[in-house]
This record gives C-alpha cells, structure tokens and sequence, in this order.
C-alpha cells in the first residue's frame, strides 16, 4: 500500500514542470481509475480542500495518501510527493547557476507554456468529472467561474461561498 | 514572496531573485516551494532547501489532515458533506476561468494554441500519460519555439 502510494507521488513529482497543477489529470487517473483509492467526487472535493488551504495544491498528495493508510499514508504521500522534487531543484539550481543566462532557459519556458496550459484544460476536465455531477452543482460552477473572471473576490472566499452554496442545494 | 525576501528581509538581491525566478520552469515541483528550496540552498546548502521545504509544508499538511479527519468521520448524507460538494463545484468554475485566462493572451499565436489544443486532447481523449507528454509534445513545441527564434 505505502509502495504502492510512493510509487504514484514519487513520479508525479519528479514529472511536474509547470506547477502543481499539471499532474492533476494523471494523479486523477491512477489515484481514481487505477488503484480506485477514491472516487471521482472524493478527489475533486479534496482537491477543493486543498486549494482552500495554504500552499501548493498539490498538497491533495496528503489528502489522497490520508484517505488510504490515516496519518502514516497521508506523510508518506507528501514525502513521496515534495521531496523527490525538492531535491531536483536543489540540485538543479545549483547546475543552472553555474551555466548562467543561457538561451535556452527562456526558450524551454516559452515552449512549455502551451502544453502545461493543455494539462491544466485536461485537469479542469478531471475535476469537472467530480466536481459537477447535477444541473445544480453545473450552477455553483458556472456562478464561481463567473465571480472569478469578472471579480477580484479571493479564492478562498469563493470556494467557501460555493460550500455555502452547496450546504442549501446540494442535499 | 519578492516583498519580503528581497524588501523586507534582504536575503536577495532584485537580480538574483529575477534569476532564481527565471530557473522555475525548467524544474519539476511547485513554483513556491522550488523558489524557498532555492532561496534555502544559497544559505544554507542542502540543509537550508530542506529546512525551507518543510516550512512550506506543514502549516498546509497539519490543517488538511485535520479536514481530511473530520470529513472521513462525516456519513455521506451529511450537511458537510453537503458543503465540501460545494466546494468542488465552485473550484471547477475557478479553474475553467484560470484556462480561459491563461489561453486568452494565446488567441492570436496559432501555434500556441494547436499545442494548448492538442496536449488537452491528447491527455483527456486519448489517455496520454504524462510521461508521453513531456517526452513527445513538450520537446516538439520547445524545437519549435527554438526554431522559429521568437520568445
């Protein structure tokens, strides 16, 4: 089980250019479709939980590692899922530094910006399959998409007022 | 973040903030918390990026952990239960609106937008794991970036 969930994280983290958000469609997929850990709603709810708390969504690695082993699973999926990539960094930065401003940098930066857009449609897409399951939670969305295009209103706060929102129409 | 490592703290200078910033995209991980291993490594070393990793962390993993036990403790039925699938409808229209955004600026580039197109395509209809995205489409769109020689 403990393998099985650091056998997940550890390639997602050494996997994620781009920011936490592009490995979302393949964590859903192994975590939802492959070893059923959860349900597809589960995982868009936790991954709610996780936008809502400080720090980088892909803290939902806890959330998925609690809901399969308790508090042992939950540390040994974030393990699996930060340090792997810290340590790349770490190193990284250190090789980086030492090639200085070169080209390439801002070429790989430019190139990759599509495709983690693509990821984060395919992620979108994913949490959508949780996420809005009836015509009301479909309303819930489309009002937050709304808020956020045309508001300033934080994160934290819409995700909230969606909960609220949830509590009177999602019996 | 720039507020207050560079401002308030003066623990870098504007260039090496802008350099270290400029390094995140071509490393694995979450931006912030490559930025702290960073920022940690310059001074501490190996010791300062894990020391720096783990500050980011814990505040975000106690308070889950703490959801996550009440929630799991909840029947299915429940008003929480309620409220949490309402969270996760509301996310979803905070991400659409975030793709929408991030495409917006790339309406006007065809290229950008047949690889925005074809790695959402590629992922969510034909079940592209990640590895055969970064190995296949994301070395493409970099040659092409690199060929066509605009950034």
């Amino acid at each position: 089980m403990y393998y099985q969930l650091v056998s997940v994280f550890v390639v997602l983290s050494l996997l994620g250019f781009g920011g936490g958000n592009a490995i979302i469609p393949q964590m859903f997929s192994e975590s939802v479709h492959h070893y059923h850990w959860l349900t597809a709603s589960q995982f868009s709810q936790f991954y709610a939980m996780a936008r809502m708390a400080p720090g980088p969504t892909t803290t939902i690695s806890a959330l998925v590692g609690y809901a399969v082993g308790g508090l042992p699973g939950a540390a040994v999926a974030a393990g699996a899922m930060f340090i792997p990539a810290g340590i790349a960094v770490t190193i990284g930065g250190a090789l980086w530094s030492r090639l200085g401003e070169h080209p390439f940098r801002k070429v790989f930066a430019a190139g990759m910006a599509p495709v983690v857009i693509g990821l984060l449609w395919s992620g979108t897409v994913v949490i959508a399959s949780g996420g809005v399951q009836s015509w009301a939670a479909g309303a819930i969305a489309a009002i937050t998409l709304l808020l956020t295009l045309r508001t300033k209103v934080s994160v934290v706060i819409l995700i909230l007022g969606a909960g609220v929102l949830g509590m009177l129409f999602l019996r | 973040m720039r507020r207050e490592m560079v401002r308030r703290l003066g623990w870098l200078s504007d260039e090496e903030f802008v350099e270290m910033l400029s390094l995140l995209p071509t490393m694995p991980g979450p931006n912030p918390i490559s930025m702290a291993c960073l920022v940690g490594y310059k001074f501490q070393g190996v010791a300062g990026s894990a020391v720096s990793l783990f500050a980011c962390i814990i505040p975000a993993f106690v308070m889950l952990m703490l959801i996550a036990k009440v929630y799991l403790s909840q029947p299915p039925g429940s008003l929480l239960f309620s409220m949490f699938r309402g969270c996760a409808a509301g996310v979803v229209g905070i991400n659409v609106a975030n793709a929408l955004e991030l495409t917006a600026p790339y309406l006007r580039v065809p290229v950008a937008l047949l690889f925005i197109g074809a790695t959402a395509f590629a992922v969510s209809g034909l079940h592209f794991s990640l590895e055969l995205v970064l190995l296949i489409l994301a070395p493409i769109s970099i040659g092409l970036r690199a060929w066509r020689g605009k950034v």
